[in-house]
């Protein structure tokens, strides 16, 4: 008769025990939750992915093509080949440490293969024995392993961990950039026909639709009227932006989730109500319906084709520069790689100026593009706004610095100083969590799938945890953002661990402090919830 | 005797031992970090799991506690566990390891024979208690978490589909006088 175990051997609780076997050999586990859906094969195969299949993650066979190793092979020399940079980060780590700590899935999951250090060495043990002759020859002694269909399997597992925040490159003293090593990675699983449907299916909706969320040109025109029709419900005015037209100064393109999801509707509707009250001469586009790019996630080249729009769009209504909304990834791709992917920029366009304060931003000369916290900024400094920021007293809030904008194009100051200019209580969260150290949401890079949210609130509890910390003390309720990603992601990390916070991109803080010219008493802020502070309502005033 | 100011002459071990059967759940590798790293911002798993310990440890052992505190501090430990892909008993379980530790280093003393007759095993025994009470509060935290996923989940659908969602409405009504959508109660 069988014993029944203690609590201690249920749990496998003794501090002291050691794993079975080494990192190599531990095999990732796949259950539901634990993966992101699949891919579709006819979405692959329709961007050109000749070896999509049918597969589960779950399943033990991934039905890969015969030649599997060969692909792989020939995928990582290509990526040698064409990225000195991967070579680099290949040869030179130095396993020092430095980084180990600093990755927030790390942190929310103490899962030692998130260590950006050991998740770069499923893939530097793979180049070792196929590319070095020390590994060749000494193996395992030498960090070699050969590849199989199980190191497959954990690469799917732990680059699907990583966000490509670049939180660990910043620690880096040779600045190995893990979020290059893990496009690449999920690159080569493309390359076997492995990718997932959240990414997968929104590089396919931006291809064919020119934006993630697949609005065709006449549904995002109805929508953007709906938000009009709410600026003059709060404020009395009625925006009319132009559409599609040639011959203004300004394109402005900014992620689909602005004008698609909450809370993102509210910060378009503040771009509109700042782009009427100063009188820009703008347009948008429904070609240009995207700012942000799902291809930048896993593969350079997709990344390359879904941008080609914003200068060809440029070029074909002719404007002078490209101003940008409040994403993330957008910007380390047009910081980053926009010049070498679809420079030089057409002949029409200029080094940006501000029409309304002469602002020549000569940070934008080589890609042509503001970002829009950067103008914001610049008119207020200019004083150029009036802003009551007294309508925001109700709130006390954070910024989160989001990782693109802070690490990829050091976009720290900007928002800050709208931020003070906007609302009257400001706080930051503690030193190491923000500015360049900033967190992760832990859903970026193509990760905020719905089936995943475990793992989603675990990568992002080091953010809320800090977040956690100014709501408890100074009893913050509201967490800025400039990124779609994060005003997607935010909410429901807030739900989970901090409710009670509000989470909003900054031209809703904008639009609530800005007093256009011609406007009601607003009693209402953008979101249409009654102002604990409204504006005085003049004519009461005069009968009074 | 007094269980209470036995358990406090003890406390460093202990709380340091639980937090050790903790860490167990985790990868031998990640532990030395969890450990050692006491930055509430650098290490927030390892430190609220030890900031909760410290917390509980003292209601265990029948120090005054706060139940706000004290409820505050599971809760805290209990949602970490809850979303870190771990079986319901690993994520609440450790908390009952507490006893294993107490009755290796304080029911020892409270049998010896100088104590008989004082009623010390009788405030052993609901020492004891205390930590299945802990246990049973766990269990409806742990829940309540699990069921704020799911939510999460629902909510975070609707929350990206808000435009389309609007859209569709407004072509209904468009296409079906407001009485008819009325008639069939459907919700607006």
């Amino acid at each position: 008769m069988a014993k029944m175990p203690t609590p201690e051997e249920l749990l496998a609780a003794t501090p002291t025990s050691f794993p079975k076997e080494g990192w190599m050999d531990t095999k990732p586990d796949f259950h539901p939750g634990s993966f992101c859906y699949p891919a579709k094969t006819e979405i692959l195969k329709g961007l050109g992915f000749e070896n999509a299949h049918d597969w589960a993650p779950d399943n033990e066979d991934w039905e890969l093509p015969e030649n599997w190793e060969e692909i792989l092979h020939n995928s990582l020399q290509d990526a040698l080949n064409k990225h000195r940079s991967l070579k680099v980060f290949m040869d030179c780590c130095v396993r020092c440490g430095a980084c180990a700590d600093k990755c927030h899935f790390f942190l929310g999951t103490n899962d030692p293969k998130n260590m950006p250090v050991l998740r770069a060495e499923l893939l530097r043990s793979v180049y070792r024995k196929d590319f070095t002759t020390a590994g060749r020859l000494l193996g395992k002694y030498a960090g070699a392993r050969k590849l199989d269909k199980d190191v497959i399997k954990e690469w799917f597992i732990y680059f699907y961990q990583c966000t490509e925040c670049r939180r660990c490159s910043l620690f880096c003293p040779y600045g190995i950039d893990t979020a290059e090593i893990t496009v690449i990675v999920r690159q080569m699983l493309l390359d076997l026909g492995l990718g997932i449907h959240w990414i997968m299916n929104s590089v396919n909706d931006c291809n064919r639709t020119g934006n993630h969320l697949g609005v065709q040109p006449h549904s995002m025109r109805e929508i953007v009227e709906f938000l009009c029709d709410d600026i003059e419900t709060i404020t009395g005015i009625r925006v009319d932006p132009p559409w599609n037209e040639k011959g203004h100064e300004v394109i402005f393109i900014t992620p689909s989730g602005d004008y698609f999801a909450d809370p993102g509707i509210y910060t378009f509707m503040g771009y509109l109500m700042l782009f009427h009250e100063i009188g820009l001469d703008y347009t948008l586009s429904t070609y240009a319906s995207e700012g942000g790019n799902f291809g930048s996630f896993v593969s350079f080249d997709v990344a390359k084709r879904l941008n080609a729009k914003m200068y060809a769009e440029a070029e074909r209504l002719g404007v002078k520069w490209i101003l940008g909304g409040e994403c993330g990834h957008m910007w380390r791709v047009v910081n980053q790689y926009m010049a070498t992917y679809n420079g030089p920029t057409p002949p029409n366009m200029e080094v940006p100026v501000s029409p309304i304060t002469g602002t020549v931003f000569k940070n934008a000369a080589a890609t042509k593009m503001v970002h829009i916290a950067e103008f914001t900024a610049d008119l207020i400094k200019h004083n150029k706004l009036n802003l009551r920021p007294e309508r925001n007293n109700h709130i006390i809030t954070t910024w989160h610095d989001s990782c693109n904008p802070a690490r990829a194009m050091g976009l720290l100051e900007e928002p800050r100083y709208i931020l003070r200019h906007v609302c009257n209580n400001f706080v930051e969260m503690p030193e190491h969590t923000i500015r360049e150290e900033t967190f992760c949401c832990g859903s970026g890079s193509g990760l905020n799938a719905e089936e995943i949210m475990d793992q989603r609130l675990r990568g992002g509890f080091p953010r809320a945890n800090a977040l956690r910390y100014v709501h408890d003390t100074k009893g913050v309720n509201w967490m800025g953002c400039v990124c779609a990603l994060d005003r997607a992601a935010l909410p429901p990390l807030v739900d989970y661990w901090v409710p009670g916070v509000t989470v909003s991109g900054l031209h809703e803080l904008v639009a609530n402090a800005l007093v256009m010219k011609g406007e009601i008493p607003r009693t209402m802020d953008l979101r249409q919830e009654d102002l604990p502070f409204p504006d005085e309502d003049p004519a009461a005033s005069e009968e009074a | 005797m007094d269980i209470t100011e036995l358990c406090s002459s003890r406390r460093d071990v202990l709380v340091d031992r639980w937090v050790n059967r903790f860490f167990a759940s985790y990868p031998l590798d990640s532990k030395g970090f969890m450990r050692t790293s006491r930055d509430r911002f650098a290490n927030p798993v390892g430190e609220t799991t030890r900031m909760a310990a410290g917390v509980l440890f003292n209601a265990v052992i029948g120090m005054d506690a706060e139940p706000e505190t004290v409820k505050g501090a599971l809760h805290d430990l209990i949602w970490i566990r809850a979303v870190q892909d771990m079986p319901p008993s690993k994520a609440v379980g450790a908390l009952y390891l507490l006893k294993e530790l107490l009755r290796a280093e304080v029911l020892p003393e409270c049998l010896k024979p100088e104590h008989a007759g004082t009623g010390v095993l009788n405030d052993y025994l609901a020492m004891e208690s205390r930590v299945d009470t802990l246990g049973l509060m766990a269990l409806d935290m742990y829940s309540e978490a699990r069921e704020r996923v799911f939510r999460i989940r629902v909510e975070e659908v609707k929350r990206s589909q808000s435009q389309v969602i609007r859209l569709a409405k407004l072509r209904r009504e468009q296409a079906e006088p407001a009485s008819e959508t009325e008639n069939r109660g459907v919700e607006e």
